[in-house]
């Protein structure tokens, strides 16, 4: 288990009768920003605080950075964002960040100057005297995950990091992960894939508490050789048809979430060319594209293989 | 287990607890109970207790023998200090140590600690600032009660200091296994009312038993400390080394089993 960042055995964690995390194995290793996502009720949250050493696995075997989760040589060097940010009433937000600055070994000034250094990097230094309870849920979050960041940990662990962000702070959160992405090891858990397609390199998808899928996301989508199409209807069956049958196209698969969207799989030496024919065919069934990308969506894939 | 987290630990938590609901549901009943007590007694009610008339009153409580060490040998204000703090021990234990993991650890606030710090450190630092507070309490009352002795009583400085010195530290030993008992229905609950409400409901539970099963199974009165504030009152030495070791031991006792149910409760 050297080297490894985590490394789970069989683990199992059940609440009751039923599994949340079952006979997982998985290993991460440093250096990744990892996405781990999976339905809802797949068992995400009980990995992270399974990972976190909030839980305790029922069966098998967790090591996070070579130690238990628990162990006194790991605390300190992970960072956890948890979903509903749990803080400490009645005591503001610099007296609680200072404390866990103290806990990983700032003393004195330097306890205050990390915990105004983490505020700074996500611009919300004026709500250092304020108390916890009094902040919006967005703001709170931003707090939250301030937090994780105090002391520079090895490990960073966030669990939704974007929902409840204003559309600027969710930018601003995933600039700090993509620039920290090469100093520690983020694990991403989303529903939004957009953002996990974007800032992570890896992808770990789990459904009902087993592991589907842990791979690189560049071995999952493919960029080049795909186009997605938001139509402004549904793509009848002969137009289907004639998509099909575009010499060059492999398959047009329809997206099970929504059925404007459609995904058109092709292997051509020329993939300009047929690109402005895929699009002529669409337009000749009277349909208009609203939205148009090239390459394959993770959220479509992942789609597949949780419902695969 | 790292010591310096501990210490960072419980000095957040004892200053903080003072400031916050979870110190001052302890602290202003506990001020209140003491001022009114202290007040009796500076108005003479030791004095009172120390005549003839007290003395067969306290007889009727306790033997001549015990009545008579405590409100003639001894400072009779403090005497009274040290049975009335044992007495009132786990009402102020209920009131001051009920909140020591509950809320926090069903709440999730627990969990940015945890990455920082072990469970047992959390646990050891929680204890620590439940009994430090109440410590402070009672030291401040026994305090009070000395100046009160040495204005209103007959006995020597040396004596009296000497005394209240033997009586803070009895009345802080009979604490620790109330708070520790307190540890333990705090691990497995969920808010400070319902620690308040279970711990009550069992230690009246508890009592109820030992009254029923005494006579038949006579060691079942050391389930609760309350078996030891005999040998605390009689203040002989022989009593102690019966007492001190029991309260102790009882303290090992309810902390282990605390521990056991927070290691393994989800947070």
């Amino acid at each position: 288990m050297k080297n490894k960042l985590i490394e789970c055995q069989k683990l199992t964690k059940s609440f009751g009768r039923k599994n949340a995390i079952e006979n997982l194995d998985l290993s991460v290793e440093p250096g990744q920003t990892l996405g781990l996502v999976g339905p809802n009720g797949a068992g995400k949250t009980t990995l992270f605080s399974l990972v976190s050493g909030y839980l305790k696995p029922t069966s098998g075997e967790i090591r996070v950075l070579g130690h238990n989760p628990g162990a006194s040589q790991s605390k300190g060097r992970i960072g956890t964002l948890s979903q509903d940010t749990p803080f400490l009433g009645g005591i503001s937000v610099q007296d609680q960040l200072t404390l866990y600055a103290k806990l990983q070994g700032y003393v004195g000034k330097t306890a205050k100057a990390e915990v105004l250094r983490v505020l700074e990097h996500l611009k919300i230094t004026d709500l250092a005297n304020q108390y916890p309870e009094t902040l919006s849920f967005g703001l709170r979050k931003r707090v939250a995950i301030a937090q994780t960041l105090i002391g520079e940990p090895e490990l960073i662990l966030l669990d939704e990091p974007t929902s409840g962000l204003d559309p600027v702070a969710a930018n601003d959160v995933r600039n700090i992960i993509r620039k920290l992405a090469s100093q520690c090891t983020f694990i991403i858990s989303s529903h939004n894939l957009d953002e996990i397609g974007d800032v992570c390199n890896e992808v770990i998808i789990i459904k009902q508490g087993k592991l589907v899928k842990h791979c690189p996301i560049s071995e999952l989508v493919e960029r080049d050789s795909s186009l997605n199409l938001l139509l402004s209807d549904v793509l009848s069956e002969q137009a289907h048809l004639d998509l099909n049958n575009i010499s060059g196209v492999d398959d047009v698969i329809n997206d099970p979430t929504n059925p404007h969207r459609v995904t058109v799989l092709f292997d051509s030496k020329q993939p300009d060319q047929l690109q402005l024919e895929i699009m002529s065919a669409v337009q000749k069934h009277k349909l208009s594209i609203v939205e148009f990308s090239r390459g394959e969506t993770l959220t479509g894939k992942v789609v597949d293989l949780v419902k695969g | 287990m790292n010591i310096k987290r501990v210490i960072t630990l419980l000095g957040f938590d004892f200053f903080h607890s003072l400031l916050r609901l979870k110190g001052l549901a302890f602290l202003i009943p506990f001020a209140l109970f003491w001022y009114s007590t202290l007040r009796l007694l500076n108005k003479g009610g030791a004095e009172f207790l120390s005549s003839i008339e007290g003395l067969m009153l306290m007889t009727k409580l306790s033997s001549l023998e015990v009545a008579q060490a405590l409100l003639i040998l001894h400072p009779p204000t403090l005497s009274v200090f040290l049975l009335t703090a044992l007495t009132v021990t786990p009402l102020f234990v209920f009131l001051g140590a009920n909140n020591q993991l509950a809320s926090d650890a069903a709440s999730g606030s627990l969990r940015y600690l945890l990455s920082r710090c072990t469970r047992l450190e959390v646990f050891i630092s929680r204890f620590l600032s439940a009994y430090f507070m109440i410590a402070s309490g009672i030291f401040f009352a026994c305090l009070a009660s000395t100046f009160i002795s040495l204005d209103n009583d007959s006995h020597e400085l040396y004596e009296t200091i000497k005394y209240a010195m033997q009586s803070l530290s009895l009345v802080l030993l009979y604490t620790l296994p109330y708070v520790a008992f307190m540890t333990i229905i705090s691990a497995l609950m969920s808010s400070a009312l319902g620690t308040i409400l279970m711990g009550a409901c069992t230690y009246f539970m508890t009592l109820v038993l030992i009254i029923y099963l005494n006579n038949d199974f006579p060691f079942v009165s050391y389930l609760l400390p309350s078996a030891f504030k005999d040998d605390l009152i009689g203040i002989a030495n022989d009593n102690m080394a019966i007492a001190i070791p029991g309260l102790l031991a009882t303290t090992t006792i309810y902390l282990s089993i605390a521990w056991i149910i927070f290691r393994k409760r989800n947070i």
